[in-house]
Formats: structure tokens, sequence, C-alpha cells
């Protein structure tokens, strides 16, 4: 059985000399934990130095904890000295991690890797030709399990009954949608006029029905669609639709204070499509099925916009105004109490009866007015409303007076479906040549089999397939629906889910996967598979002639939305959203997709130009759109177009200035170096911390006075055993520090009311380089730490490309690859061409 | 690998013992009348309660309500809060999910019946007895951190939870047509017919593969067994009409809407005896501007001490033991089919496996345990010299539940000093 130590790549955490570990315990734990009493359980007078012994390790890990806390021996007893203490942890901390390493070690195989979700859907669409389907059948699959950040491990993902069930629903979905109707569906035209839909209660007193219908804010849990009411049922087949909208831009330059409504005034108002059905819940509300199929930047003058759209038989396109303001009801409030001379009607009729009207009469009476209908709607037991203030004619009237921007819809109209081919090409992928039934099952199973499994299938395999259509014929089912169940079954079957790799080696097959696995998240195609076939790929050069084929692929989209996302911990953002109060930008300027789209599009650049990976430490230039290059303070970009932009600020440029990089190691609401500092050891320097006892108990953050984590983090450096990672950690978080939580900059912390006290983002490195700010920081890397960093991102993609954590006997290969100046491209194809990525 | 003992902890004993039980025992229904079942509900959040607005100063029966609970000063005899039990795990927010069990995913490879949440392994009991084995709900839908994930199987496996009233509505209460009802039996006849091909295959597969792909297939033949039994549990109601009840078809909307729909679904649930086990989570994203807040659960979690803070997580965190009051008003005037009240008849435990989300301390966690016909109407704190496993609470509850167990995963016994 193996029995190495596998130790992370970490100053700190090299092996510490044995010290005297038993008489430490005999000295200071065996009376009470010992032959004669066993307190709490324990006896460490027997207890094993060897801490590969589960047992063992279980009790080190205990007493580490309590020596860590100071909690054992406990008060009265004798006690340690703080360097005796200090060397039993030193001693067994890295050996506590490493034999956790080892215990999840599995040799450097690739444990039989199921396909994930994202995979899953992807293949399932490429083998299907189902690539625009609007459809997501994996919604009910439950979340990938994670390791080190990545959700493709083999080892690591997990097979259960809810996921066997949804593979079971997902599949029928898919063919559903795959297999053609018996007859070609005719061409119709719909055209669809002013009002569209009703608008509950927050009509607006500016639409004009038979001429347009307004939309006035961005979607929010609360509506914000504009949807087509007779056309509820959706359009009635699959296929490709011309969609022809007639819209304007109204009020763009808007006679308020921008902070109050939230919509840019230097942005073009923008209109988006987006597709949903019924099936999943009200049109006019957010649903599961919801998917942008278009988007627009309007004019202030009416003009027909035109796309050409996929929409799922059910699906019907809803139009939005991503742009718009994100809640009425605070923006009402604000207004009427700002402009209140605008909005006289609306004050007089539903706000202050009598009386003056002033900011206090306002304030009091919508705080009133709101408490109660709120209460309303909450609480049952509350009686009674007031009079039609958040109704029909309250709202109606408000927006007759309003003059703030909006989306005006004249007319849609839609076209289609329109096939380029009959039978369209999903039903052919399934089928090719063979007419569907039963006889022809053996031939279109075989065929289907061949192709999902993404290698040649033996008789033997295909038999249970074909027996199970026979059966389901004999018991009643029609026989395209026999058919249909075999073709589910292949979709559900351990030789479509799982890349079985074998040991050694790899064959021609199953290396053709892993390459387009690592480059695609997807099937290999014919060409790559005929390479297999031809047995080519185990010539170096045509295997690299492949991975460059596919690199230039578009499908090679996946490496730099899948790859960085799990690298740079993307996959976070969103999960823990910033509040709209501190950080409206992320809401008004829709950054949450701006900023996954910049670090996307770096990446694709890099690759794209081969350009040396040391741009990912600093470089001159990103992408951005206007939203971003506000947040940046790069003047003179506007619109949702991304497009490169030189950096002359230092502070920008380069991974750790990006705000999805400083998002992502956020958490939507403060900063923590603690975090940060984890993120850079973990993702720019490939030096993971050990990670905290478990008993000690995290810093309490306490906003309240001058103190800031800084000084919390300087005591808790204080103490020995914290400091023994702190140190390590601390620093590259504090030169992060002048970037807020969704990558803004600061000078100060923030604190309630008033200005909280200056950043530091100076520090010292473990390794003894000192830096300033994060210019200098950056600085730092690229000159002293450059080679970790080519490690680090060496191991990151080779962990992604195998599907397996990475052993000691991968690190004479990765940095062999790292030790010379390469370009992203060619560090990709030197993975490719590694030991480690063509065996297993 | 070696697996050399000698250490007298509870987990290295009852390795091996369980784990090849893939298959939970199917308790049947067969013999003399059963008693009265007993229901568990357990309601969570992924963000803790304050801790200086839950746990009262004062022990005993005289305590003095807190301002969380406050709103169940009505129900005061009808529960018990506990200070001083958790599960001694730390991580925050990667902690809270082992709420209902006591063991973090990521350690759940080195227990016996790996991480199963007390909800699940009382739902093992009930089996096919009701129509659901247990109701896993969230109030809508969140991902990450944010979610609880309370509910794991003893595959290690989460639970995914229903995350919309309507559907829950569905299938406890909206009655199949005939044409429903048939396709929905086809299909499971079709799901049993694919899962004997795919098994099939997997044998084949399985045998030329080296152990430890084999080990990962086994998952995948495991699964194939779970869903085969769940089709055969579930085929049996497929017939048997559904309950109906007096509630208007519940609307989607937000948390602060939807709260009071969910647990008058439970409530109905375990009325009509649909299921007798249910766990609702608490998303930590939800609606505040409905609150009157502006800021979000998360932010407020994160109140770092300041006032203003604090004061806008207790408005969340009191309408949420408010609607949790409103719901053992509910179980407490509803009849059991003998004519018991239904709060007796339902252990409803309400609390977080976050102990403070401010410093993300997993300590201490805010305990609330009422009904089952327990001896309530304490606070009740435990030492603090000593962990008392919340394990051991949840052994007592699966005791009463009808379970016959020592100890629940991480407990070792029952929890002492309540009945």
């Amino acid at each position: 059985m193996r029995r190495f130590l596998w130790i992370p790549l970490l100053a700190s955490a090299t092996l510490a000399a044995e010290p005297d570990v038993q008489p430490f315990l005999d000295a200071y734990c065996v009376a009470c934990h010992g032959a004669k009493t066993q307190m709490a359980d324990r006896r460490f007078d027997d207890l094993s130095a060897d801490l590969s012994d589960d047992a063992a390790r279980e009790q080190w890990r205990d007493i580490v904890g309590r020596l860590n806390l100071g909690s054992m021996p406990p008060k009265g007893a004798p006690q340690p000295s703080d360097d005796e203490r200090q060397a039993i942890v030193d001693w067994a901390t890295p050996r506590l991690s490493a034999s956790a390493a080892e215990a999840k070690s599995t040799g450097g195989k690739t444990v039989l890797r199921r396909l994930n979700r994202y995979e899953y859907d992807r293949t399932v669409r490429d083998l299907l030709s189902l690539q625009d389907l609007l459809a997501d059948p994996t919604d009910v699959f439950p979340p990938d399990a994670v390791e080190q950040g990545f959700d493709n491990i083999g080892a690591t993902l997990k097979t259960s009954d809810f996921l066997l069930t949804g593979y079971l629903s997902a599949a029928a979905t898919y063919l559903d949608h795959a297999i053609a109707p018996a007859e070609r569906p005719e061409m119709r035209r719909y055209v669809f006029q002013a009002p569209f839909c009703p608008t509950g209660n927050r009509h607006d007193g500016q639409d004009e029905p038979g001429r347009f219908q307004n939309i006035r804010k961005n979607t929010t849990d609360e509506g914000g669609f504009l949807w087509i009411e007779q056309f509820a049922q959706g359009v009635p087949q699959d296929g490709y639709y011309t969609l022809r909208i007639r819209a304007q831009g109204v009020n763009q330059h808007y006679p308020y204070d921008e902070r109050l409504v939230g919509v840019r005034k230097s942005e073009p108002l923008r209109m988006a499509v987006v597709a949903g059905s019924a099936h999943y819940g009200e049109l006019g509300l957010r649903t599961s099925s919801d998917r942008e199929i278009a988007s627009f930047d309007l004019t202030a003058e009416p003009e027909w916009y035109e796309a050409r759209v996929w929409l799922d038989a059910g699906y019907q396109p809803r139009i939005t105004f991503p742009n718009g303001p994100n809640g009425v009801k605070p923006l009402r409030r604000a207004l009427v109490t700002e402009y209140s001379d605008t909005f006289l009607s609306f004050i007089r009729g539903y706000v202050v009866p009598e009386g003056p009207i002033n900011k206090e009469t306002l304030d009091e009476s919508f705080t009133r007015r709101v408490s109660k209908e709120g209460a309303s709607k909450t609480e049952l037991t509350t009686a009674g409303t007031s009079r039609m203030f958040n109704r029909r004619d309250g709202w109606a009237t408000f927006f007759e007076e309003y003059q703030g921007p909006r989306v005006r819809v004249y007319a849609i109209e839609l076209e289609g479906p329109n096939f380029d081919q009959w039978p369209p090409a999903p039903h052919v992928a399934l089928f090719g040549e063979h007419t569907p039934t039963v006889d022809n099952a053996e031939a279109i199973l075989t065929r289907f089999a061949t192709r999902a499994f993404r290698r040649p299938v033996e008789t033997a395999e295909v038999a249970p397939l074909v027996a199970l259509v026979r059966e389901r014929r004999k018991k009643g089912d029609s026989e395209s629906d026999a058919l249909a169940v075999g073709l589910r079954a292949v979709l559900a079957s351990p030789g479509f889910l799982y890349l079985n790799e074998g040991e050694g080696k790899l064959d021609d097959y199953a290396l053709a996967s892993r390459l387009s696995y690592f480059l695609w998240s997807s099937m290999p195609d014919e060409q790559l598979l005929e390479a297999a076939r031809q047995g080519e790929l185990r010539d170096p050069q045509k295997l690299r002639a492949q991975a460059l084929r596919l690199l230039a692929d578009p499908r090679a989209g996946a490496l730099s939305e899948q790859f960085v996302s799990r690298w740079l911990e993307l996959y976070k953002i969103g999960s823990m959203p910033p509040s709209a109060k501190d950080f409206d930008a992320y809401y008004v300027d829709g950054l949450e997709s701006a900023m996954k789209t910049e670090a996307r599009r770096f990446f694709r650049h890099a690759l794209e130009n081969n350009l040396p990976i040391e741009q990912f430490l600093d470089s001159d230039f990103t992408f951005v759109n206007g939203g971003l290059a506000r947040l940046y303070g790069i003047p003179g970009v506007r619109g949702s177009e991304f497009r490169k932009v030189s950096l002359p600020d230092k502070r920008r440029g380069g991974l750790l200035g990006m705000a999805a990089v400083l998002t992502a190691s956020a958490n939507g609401i403060d900063t923590s170096p603690v975090v940060r500092g984890v993120w850079v050891l973990e993702n720019i320097l490939g030096t993971p911390p050990n990670p905290p006892p478990p008993d000690v108990e995290p810093i309490e953050p306490d906003i309240r006075g001058a103190t800031t984590i800084r000084d919390q983090l300087v005591k808790h450096r204080a103490i020995p055993t914290c400091n023994a990672c702190h140190q390590s950690i601390d620093p590259p978080g504090f030169a992060l520090e002048n970037f807020d939580p969704i990558g803004g900059w600061r000078d100060r912390y923030p604190r309630p009311n008033r200005p909280g006290p200056p950043i530091d983002s100076s520090g010292q490195l473990l390794s003894g380089e000192a830096f300033a700010s994060i210019t200098d920081f950056k600085q730092v890397l690229l000159e002293s730490h450059r080679d970790e960093f080519a490690r680090c991102l060496t191991s990151k993609l080779l962990l992604y490309a195998s599907g397996r954590t990475l052993e000691p006997s991968d690190e004479p290969e990765i940095a062999r690859i790292a030790e010379q100046p390469i370009g992203l491209r060619d560090l990709i194809l030197a993975v490719v061409s590694s030991d480690s990525f063509r065996s297993n | 690998m070696s697996r050399s003992s000698g250490s007298t902890r509870r987990r290295s004993f009852l390795r091996g013992a369980g784990v090849a039980l893939a298959l939970p025992l199917f308790e049947s229904a067969a013999g003399a009348a059963e008693p009265p079942p007993m229901r568990m509900v357990c309601v969570g959040n992924p963000l803790g309660l304050l801790p200086e607005a839950f746990f009262p100063a004062e022990t005993g029966a005289e305590y003095r309500a807190t301002e969380l609970l406050k709103p169940l000063e009505a129900r005061r005899k009808d529960f018990t809060v506990f200070s001083h039990l958790d599960h001694d795990v730390s991580g925050g927010h990667r902690a809270v999910h082992a709420f209902l069990c006591g063991i973090r995913d990521q350690d759940a490879s080195d227990w016996p019946e790996r991480n199963i949440s007390i909800d699940q392994r009382a739902a093992e009991h009930v089996g096919a007895r009701t129509r659901y084995p247990s109701i896993v709900a969230s109030v809508g839908h969140a991902d990450g951190d944010m979610a609880c994930r309370m509910s794991w199987t003893r595959n290690g496996v989460n639970v995914p939870p229903i995350d919309k009233a309507s559907e829950l509505f569905r299938l406890l209460f909206v009655a199949e047509d005939a044409a429903t009802r048939r396709r929905t039996a086809h299909g499971y006849d079709v799901s049993s017919s694919i899962l004997d091909a795919v098994n099939a295959q997997a044998q084949q597969l399985h045998a030329g593969l080296g152990k430890v792909d084999q080990h990962k297939l086994d998952e995948y033949l495991t699964s194939v067994r779970e869903v085969e039994r769940r089709i055969s549990m579930a085929g049996g109601w497929v017939d048997r009409p559904k309950p109906q009840v007096e509630m208007d078809p519940p609307q989607d909307g937000p948390f602060t809407q939807n709260l009071d729909d969910f647990y008058e679904l439970i409530a109905l649930a375990i009325q009509t005896d649909s299921t007798r086990v249910a766990t609702l989570e608490i998303p930590g994203v939800i609606d505040t501007q409905n609150l009157g807040l502006n800021g979000g659960y998360h932010g407020f979690s994160h109140h770092g001490k300041a006032e203003v803070l604090q004061r806008g997580l207790l408005v969340i965190e009191s309408f949420q033991t408010r609607a949790f009051a409103s719901f053992l008003d509910r179980l407490a005037a509803m009849q059991d089919s003998d004519g018991a009240r239904m709060l007796d008849r339902t252990m409803v435990l309400f609390g977080s496996g976050m102990g403070n989300g401010s410093s993300h301390s997993n300590k201490d966690l805010p305990i609330l345990l009422a009904g089952g016909d327990f001896r309530h109407g304490e606070h009740k704190a435990y030492p603090t010299e000593r962990r008392t496993p919340l394990c051991n609470l949840y052994t007592t509850m699966l005791q009463r539940f009808g379970i016959e167990l020592d100890a629940f995963n991480k407990a070792s016994g029952t929890l002492e000093n309540f009945a």
C-alpha cells in the first residue's frame, strides 16, 4: 500500500525535526490520560507517533487543538513552556495535513471520472446538436462536489440516487427536443400590439393602449417583464425564429439625480429579450426557465430591432429593461420627497391628505403607509390597508408625473420556425440514415452508443439496450417510444456518464476524451475520434496539433469559462451578493456578470496571443465595459460592449486588480486580509496554508471603534501558534486591503455614518520582501515569486486537465514546465504533452 | 490500509459495522396496531441567531424571555431552550450544513453512517408508511454558503430541497386525474426497465475495472438500487388518492410572503399523515426590503457589533421566530386522529448550524425544541467546561420517534436531564 508523505510546497510546513514527543506526553498528559485514568476516554501513554494511523491521527488532532487553544493541560496542572508547546505543535501540524492529504491520495490515478453537470450538459448538447436549447434539463441535478476548488475530480465526484433520477428525467427531456415530429411544421407569423400584458397594480399612467407600453424597471423578484399575455402558450415548435421589436429608449437624460434613480445617464438604455415558459411559473416574474436570447442598446427614437433567436416549444420572448431602476418603491419615495413640486397630484391624492408638503410630512406619511401596507401583506392579522397608495390608481398617478427612463415597446413580431434542413440536425444525430423502428434498434443504438461512449462499443454492451427496446415494445409502447427508451438508457448508462481511463498509458480514445474534456468540457468531435482510430494521438506532434486545433475552435470557450471560474474561484461570485445599499454600482452597472467577463476575456486574450504568463501577475491592459470602467475610474468607456483598454494606473493590471478576483475573495459585506491572503497563497503562489485548528474560535470583527482588522490580526499573531500560519497568510492579504468587497478602490475603511480609519496596505512576506502598496506587491511577485506562480498555474491546469489531485510524483514535471519563460498557449500544450496528462 | 484501533472512540468502534448496509432496513407496518406515530419537524437558518437576543440570561423555568423568544411567550410551556450544545466543528459557513448531523460533509467518510441527518434517519424508520418518507423544503432557492443543506442521507448525499411552495402544494395535495396517474405509473415502469438495462451494463463494466474504479462505480450501482427502492415505495401510492385540504394553492413569491405558506403546508402534511418528517430550510438570501430594511440578510449578520446592523438582523430573526411561533400555535390547535394535541405528537426543532454569524463560530448553537410530549418550559444550560454533543439531544429525539439506538452520530448517549 502507498506510504509516502505528500507535503504541500509551503515554507512553514516543512517537517520539523522529531522532538521528544513521548516525554512531553508523559510529563504533561499521562497523569490524567494514561494507563490508570483515561479522562474523557483518552489515553496517551501508548499513543502512536505514526500519524498515518487513523486512530492516532484523531487523537493528535485533538491534542494540537487543545495545545493551540491553551486549554490543556488544565489550570493547576504542570504547564509546558511556550517552546515545548510550540515544538509539539510544529511537529504534529504538518504531519496531520500530510496524512490527511495521503488519505485522500489516489496514487496519481484519476478515479473513474463522472461527467460533472457542466460537462454532461455540454456533451449532450453536442451529441444531439441541441446547442441552443433553452431548457436546462440538468437544473434538477444536485451540485457537484468540489476538491481544491475544482468540480471535475473523479475521486471526489459522487453519484447518488438523486443524480440518477435526474439523469433519467434529463435524458427524456433532451430526447423530446431532439426527436422531430413526423411532419415538418408550417412557418407562422405572429404580430402583437400594445398593451402586451396586464401591469398588476403598478400601472403606468403614460402607457397608450393601441400604441405602446412602457417598461420602467429592471427585473426584480416582483416583476419587470413585459410579456405577451395572448401568447402565454408560447411557440408551438422548437426552432429558430425571426424576432422583430419596435422600441425606443425614453428619457435617457432624465431630470433627476442619478443616485436616486440608479440609471447612468451616460449609458444608452438597453432592452433585453428573456425567453421564458409559463410551465415554470408566472411569465411576469422571474422563473428558473429565464434565458436571455438577445439584447440591444436603444436610441431615443422608435426603431425596429431584429434578431434570429432559438425558442423551445412553450417559450415566449419577454422584454426587459436590464439597466433600468432596481425597485420602484424606494424610487417613488425618494423622488416624491426630493422633487415634491413635480408630483403634486400624487402627493395630494395619496400621500398627505391635507396639511403642508415638506420632507418631514412626506417622510412620516410614507413610513406610516408603507408600514401599514407592508404589515398587511406579511401579517394577516393586521386589519385594513391604506387607500390605494400601493394600488393601481396610486401608481398610475405617480407614473403619469414621473419623467424617469423607460423602455417603450410598440410592437413585437415573431416568425418561424425556420429549418436549414429536414429532418433537423438533432434528429439526424440520433438516427443517422436509419428509419426509427424497433427492427433497426440494434443498428441505431450501436451507432448512437458509439458516439455517446466516445469509443467503439462491444455487442455485449448494446445487447441490454436492444433487449430493453424489445421489452418496452412487448409491454405495449409504440415503436418510437420503445426506441426512445433505449436512447434514454444510453444517456443514463455508465459508458456515457464516466470517463474510464484505465491504468498506465492512456489508450487513444481515453486520450481523445481527456483532451476534449480539458479544452472543451465536452466530447471529442469526429476529427479527434478519427485521429484516435488511426492511433495518431500516441504521436506527440499529432497530439499537439490536435490540441492546437481544439484551442482554435469556439468550443474552447469552455476553458476560459470553466477553468478560470474554478482556478480563480469565480463560481463563488453571486452566492453572497453585496448589499445594494453600500455597493449600488454592483447592481446599477450589472457588475456581477461584467467582472466575470473581464477575467474570461483576459484569459482568452492571453491564450490566443500566447502572452507570457507573468501578465497574470501584472499587465498594462485589461478588458472593460462601461460599468467596469466606471468602477476602475477609466474615463471614456461607455456601453455594454467589452473592449481592451490600456491601464496607465499601476494599481490595476493583472489578476490582483480584477474586480472578479477581489469579489470572489471577499464575502459581499467586508474584506478580510486572512481570506484574501489565503486566496493568494492558494491560487497565485500555490502554497495553501494549513486549515485553522478546529478549536480556535474565529476573530470576531468589531467595527465600532478605530480598531482595524489589521490591529486585530497583529494581536492574533502575538500568539506563537497562530503566528505560524498567519505570518504567511496576512501580508498578501494586507496588500489587497485598498480594494473593497466588489473591487472598488478605497483609502479608508467604511464605518457606519462616518469616515473610518485609513488603510495601510504595506507588509512583508515571510520570504523577506517588504512592500508598501499593491503596486509594490505585484513587483515583488514578479521579481521574486514568478516561479511559484508558474508552478501554481501549471499545477492547476494539470489538475483540471487530468481530473485528479496532484502527487509528489508530478512535481518534477511541473517544475520542468514552469522553470522557463512560457506563454499561456504553450503552457497548455506543455501540459497536454506531459507524462502526467498522457498516462493514468 | 491499516485500520488499527485500540482507541475507545466511538467512530472506530462502529466503523465497518454498518457501512455494508447500503440499504436501510425496511421497517414494515405489518403486525398489531401501532402506537400513535410521532412526527419530527426541523427548521434551520444558515446564519444563526444573535446570541444575546436568543439565549436567556437565567436558566430554569423562571427565565425572562429574550427578544427573539418573546413571540413564543404564549407557548412557554411547550418548548425548551438549550445553551452550550454544539457539534464541536468549525469552518463558519462551511460547517453550517452539519446542523442536523453533527458531521461535516468533508469528514463524512470517517463515519459509519456517513453524515446522515436526524430527519433522514427518522425518514428511514417511516419508510413507505406515508406517501413521502420525508419532506425537505427551502423557502426559496439559495446557492453555495447561503443554502442550509440540512438534510443528508446515509450515503453522504445532500437531499435537494423543494424550493417552491406551489411545487410542495402540488406534490402533497393536487389530485391527479386517471390519465396522469397512468402516466406516472408508466413512467415508473419505464424507469425500472432502464435501470435493469444500465445495471446490466454497469455489472459488465465493473468486472473489467481496477479496485479503486470499482469502488467508484459501486456508487452508481448503489444509486440504481436506491432509485429502484424509491420507485417501488412511490409506486404503491400512485393510485391512493391524495388528501384534500382547505388551502388555496400558494403563489410563489419572496421569502417574507412564502414562509407562512411553507409552515402551513408542513402542518397540513402532518395532519393528513402525508409525511411524518419535515425539514424546512431558511435561505441566507431573502427579501429584506419587504421587512423595511436596506441591506441583505448576510450583510446584517456581519454586524461587527455595530448597533444599527444588529437591529436590522433582529428584524429578520424576529420575523423568523414570529412565524415559527404561529406554526407552533397551529400544531397546538390541531388534533391527531385520536384527539391528542398534534404538538404533543410532533417534535419541532428550531436552530442553526451557525452559533454566531458575526464571528462565524459554529459553537454554542442556538437550539430550541418544542412539542413531542417532552417536559418543557425551561432554559437548560449545559456545562461550559466540557462539551455536550448536540447529537445527544438528537439521540433523545430519535428514541422518542420510536427508533432503538444508543447514540446518533457523534452522541455519547441521550441528553442528560431532559426527557
